[in-house]
């Protein structure tokens, strides 16, 4: 049987990709909301998709504050329609 | 948030609830922009109709200028304010954004080679600006429309497109210019291209919040 990635095979990691697959680029404070996930163990999963070169982060200020902006990669991308795919065979769905 | 037991259905419902989440935004934009540049334009052309009427001196031409003041602080404003919020930015907003920016960065540019022209001598090198807000910001009003798939916006786009043929067509033939009917119809052309759809987006977003 095939194993499913498990970089994205996490609840709050695939959170996060499904919604940049789904939108350009999304800060830190998007994300924290429609994810309902803690500063702290969201800034963690950022790290790992970044390490795997899944999503870029762009660090920047709006004024005095700062502002963490993610984007999806290519690779990010990919591994997300493969990790569909692999979730469609394994329930049998066309 | 962080488990790695959920089952393939699960992923599947994570899935399609953070995509549904995400979905808000993709409304594109609750229309108030675009009411603000259209009631702007409007506004700053009646106001220079009225004071050349009033004082019939050509420099009152100038306060045109107003649509640069007041709407480059307002917009820079608005975009202050939503960077401060959690921000995210659609395939559709990077499309807008580029579009506008286009046209703002080519009418400034447009607005100095004219002042240039005028410090030199020519007057009536103004209308440029005219028939720059006909035909491209029709363009970009078009353009848009078709990315938010606002039919109302494409077709005032495309009458204020078609107003700015018409205005070169005149100034080619040799046919007057008058601000009676001139300023009149780019007042009429911003009111299609801007205010109009920018209700009917706004009423579109408030139906849409109300479900």
């Amino acid at each position: 049987m095939k194993e499913l990635d498990p970089l994205l095979h996490s609840q709050l990691r695939l959170s996060v990709i499904s919604i940049l697959m789904n939108v350009n680029e999304a800060d830190f404070v998007y994300l924290k909301e429609k994810t309902q996930a803690t500063a702290g163990n969201l800034s963690v999963q950022l790290e790992k998709l970044s390490e795997a070169n899944y999503i870029s982060i762009t660090k920047g200020f709006v004024g005095k504050k700062p502002r963490t902006i993610c984007q999806v990669t290519e690779t990010g991308r990919q591994a997300f329609e493969r990790y569909v795919n692999d979730i469609k065979a394994l329930l049998n769905i066309k | 948030m962080e488990s790695n037991s959920m089952t393939e259905r699960q992923s599947l419902d994570i899935i399609t609830n953070m995509i549904q989440a995400s979905k808000q935004r993709l409304t594109v934009t609750n229309g108030n922009i675009f009411l603000f540049w259209g009631w702007l334009c409007v506004a700053v052309c009646l106001l220079v109709t009225l004071l050349l009427y009033f004082f019939n001196h050509p420099a009152m031409n100038f306060f045109f200028f107003l649509i640069w003041v007041v709407g480059g602080a307002y917009t820079e404003r608005v975009r202050r304010r939503v960077a401060e919020r959690g921000q995210v930015v659609t395939y559709t907003d990077r499309l807008s954004n580029a579009i506008w920016a286009m046209v703002g960065w080519s009418a400034l540019i447009a607005t100095f080679m004219c002042l240039g022209f005028f410090l030199f001598g020519g007057k009536d090198v103004w209308i440029m600006m005219f028939l720059f807000a006909f035909i491209v910001v029709g363009i970009g009003a078009f353009v848009q429309g078709t990315v938010i798939q606002e039919k109302c916006m494409m077709l005032g786009g495309a009458f204020s497109m078609v107003a700015g043929a018409f205005i070169t067509g005149c100034l080619l033939s040799g046919i007057p210019l008058s601000i009676y009917w001139v300023y009149p119809l780019f007042a009429l052309s911003f009111a299609l291209m801007f205010i109009v759809p920018g209700y009917i987006i706004r009423n579109k977003a408030l139906r849409y919040e109300r479900a």
